[in-house]
């Protein structure tokens, strides 16, 4: 019986092991592998109504380009943006975008510059802490493609403008539904009343502003 | 900053300026231009006497500088900023009277209406309360009282002093972020630098009274407005030095006998200027403006979103 049992105790002993390895392994390694996305068709998709995102501010961005000394193209950006956006996925009904930047995070990566920005000379910061864009309508161009018409607040002025705006995309990674576009407007500064070295061209008049947004579907 | 910006709002309204002091001079002078007789009567003579414009006179290249730099001016005002020239024109209009006037009493009411009305107009950024209008109005005042008697009785001195005064204030500004401003003040000091010479040339070409009073509320404004979008957190009280500077041209007249005159005048600049340098110093070595290194992006951390759970 005895030796009966000891021939039998390394088998179970491998098999034993074995099988408590491979659910650790298994249960260790699922979490950091990269969730394969829940939902193939979004879940907005799903649902027949808009819905509403929140802007996240660290995976959303403006950017700002401008002609200096009638050569090269440079960029700055804008490092806090808020609002929300609403949307259909393939609709331009309901679509609508209320997004706030705070000027005061103008960035250049260069401090002189970047005080430069804030200070009465262009964006005034202080007088005019924000720039907003409201939505008015939109309408669709192509599939992912659509002129948004809104209004565009910036160094209190309120023009009408209209952006080409491009749907980027929407799925659940496991940290709930998420959406993505980007904006490009083209607008003449001078119309807002930041005209510093306009008259000479040492500072272009047209600034091209590229935004992406990346939102997280707002809890109800 | 281009050559271009500081040909056209800094030399050419200095220039403008030398050229409209000496033509008062010479059309206020008798014979001057007629060779036997003057070329107005002496009452018209006298309203065209420099001395009585020149309250005018010195704030005008920098109005000029702001509406340049403005493209135009507009009203209503929508920024603080904007109200600058509107707060020069109503302290140097107001201190006419001051250049005008010979009672004490006048003059010294005048000055303070001249520093009163000047700094109530304006309502910098994070500053519109009634306690800083008054605290600046009451450094115009001073800086006015202090101005008065070397501005009266010296002919170039003030001049130089409020040249050198002017300049500090502008790079102040400039190091500030604010480099409109900047260029504001610049044409205060071309202009305080061209009428300097006019006053060299001619003898009616005086700051006078009335002169410092508008310069005392110029200088006020710009600070007050220079502090409010101070991008570079220099400390309040430099500021205030350079507001305050113009107080110490009396020292000069104050503290050295009339009959030594050249040690006089020199003392009418080396006060204000040695303040004014001293404020610049200060306010670039405590804030470290020169020397800070660049600011981190404050997105650097991809996971500290809010939106992140």
């Amino acid at each position: 019986m005895i030796t009966t049992t000891n021939h039998r105790r390394p088998w179970l002993a491998i098999v034993s092991l074995s099988a408590v390895s491979s659910a650790l392994m298994l249960g260790l390694a699922q979490p950091q592998e990269p969730a394969a996305p829940k939902t193939a068709t979004p879940p907005a998709t799903a649902t027949t109504g808009p819905q509403v995102f929140t802007v996240d501010d660290v995976h959303s961005m403006a950017l700002f380009r401008v002609q200096h000394f009638g050569a090269g193209q440079f960029w700055g950006r804008f490092n806090d943006i808020e609002g929300n956006f609403t949307f259909a996925p393939g609709k331009a009904e309901g679509m609508k975008f209320d997004i706030t930047i705070k000027v005061e995070s103008v960035d250049t990566a260069n401090d002189d510059l970047n005080k430069h920005l804030r200070s009465p000379d262009f964006f005034s910061a202080k007088d005019f802490p924000s720039m907003t864009f409201k939505s008015t309508s939109a309408m669709k161009v192509d599939d992912t493609t659509y002129d948004v018409t809104g209004d565009l607040t910036l160094h209190g002025v309120t023009k009408t403008v209209v952006a080409r705006v491009e749907y980027c995309g929407m799925a659940d990674m496991g940290r709930g539904p998420k959406a993505g576009f980007e904006a490009q407007l083209l607008i003449k500064r001078s119309d807002f009343g930041i005209k510093y070295g306009v008259d000479k061209g040492a500072i272009g008049n047209d600034v091209k502003i590229i935004v992406g947004l990346e939102g997280a579907l707002a809890k109800k | 900053m281009e050559l271009d910006i500081i040909l056209r709002a800094v030399f050419a309204p200095a220039l403008t300026v030398f050229v409209a002091a000496l033509l008062l001079h010479m059309i206020s002078r008798k014979g001057v231009v007629t060779g036997r007789h003057a070329l107005f009567p002496d009452h018209v003579a006298m309203w065209l006497m420099p001395l009585r414009w020149m309250p005018l006179l010195i704030v005008a290249p920098a109005i000029a500088a702001h509406i340049h730099l403005q493209g135009g001016f507009e009203w209503p005002c929508t920024t603080s900023y904007e109200w600058l020239p509107v707060a020069m024109v109503i302290g140097a209009g107001v201190s006419v009277v001051p250049s005008s006037a010979s009672s004490p009493k006048v003059q010294l009411l005048a000055t303070v209406v001249a520093a009163a009305s000047a700094m109530f107009t304006l309502k910098p950024p994070g500053l519109g309360g009634t306690r800083y209008q008054v605290l600046a109005a009451a450094i115009a005042v001073l800086a006015s009282l202090g101005a008065a008697k070397p501005a009266s009785q010296l002919r170039v001195a003030p001049f130089v002093a409020l040249w050198i005064m002017a300049a500090c204030a502008s790079v102040l500004c400039v190091l500030s972020g604010f480099a409109k401003l900047g260029i504001v003040l610049g044409a205060l000091s071309g202009g305080s630098a061209a009428l300097a010479v006019a006053a060299a040339i001619s003898p009616s070409v005086r700051l006078g009274r009335g002169g410092a009073t508008a310069c005392a509320c110029a200088l006020a404004g710009c600070m007050f407005i220079g502090i409010g979008y101070d991008e570079s957190d220099f400390p309040w009280w430099t500021w205030a030095m350079l507001a305050a500077s113009p107080a110490l041209m009396g020292v000069g007249m104050r503290f050295v006998p009339a009959t030594r005159s050249r040690t006089q005048a020199c003392v009418v600049v080396a006060a204000p200027a040695a303040l004014a340098v001293c404020a610049v110093a200060c306010a670039v070595l405590l804030s470290g403006v020169l020397t800070r290194q660049p600011a981190q992006s404050s997105s650097g951390d991809p996971y500290n979103s809010a939106t992140q759970p």
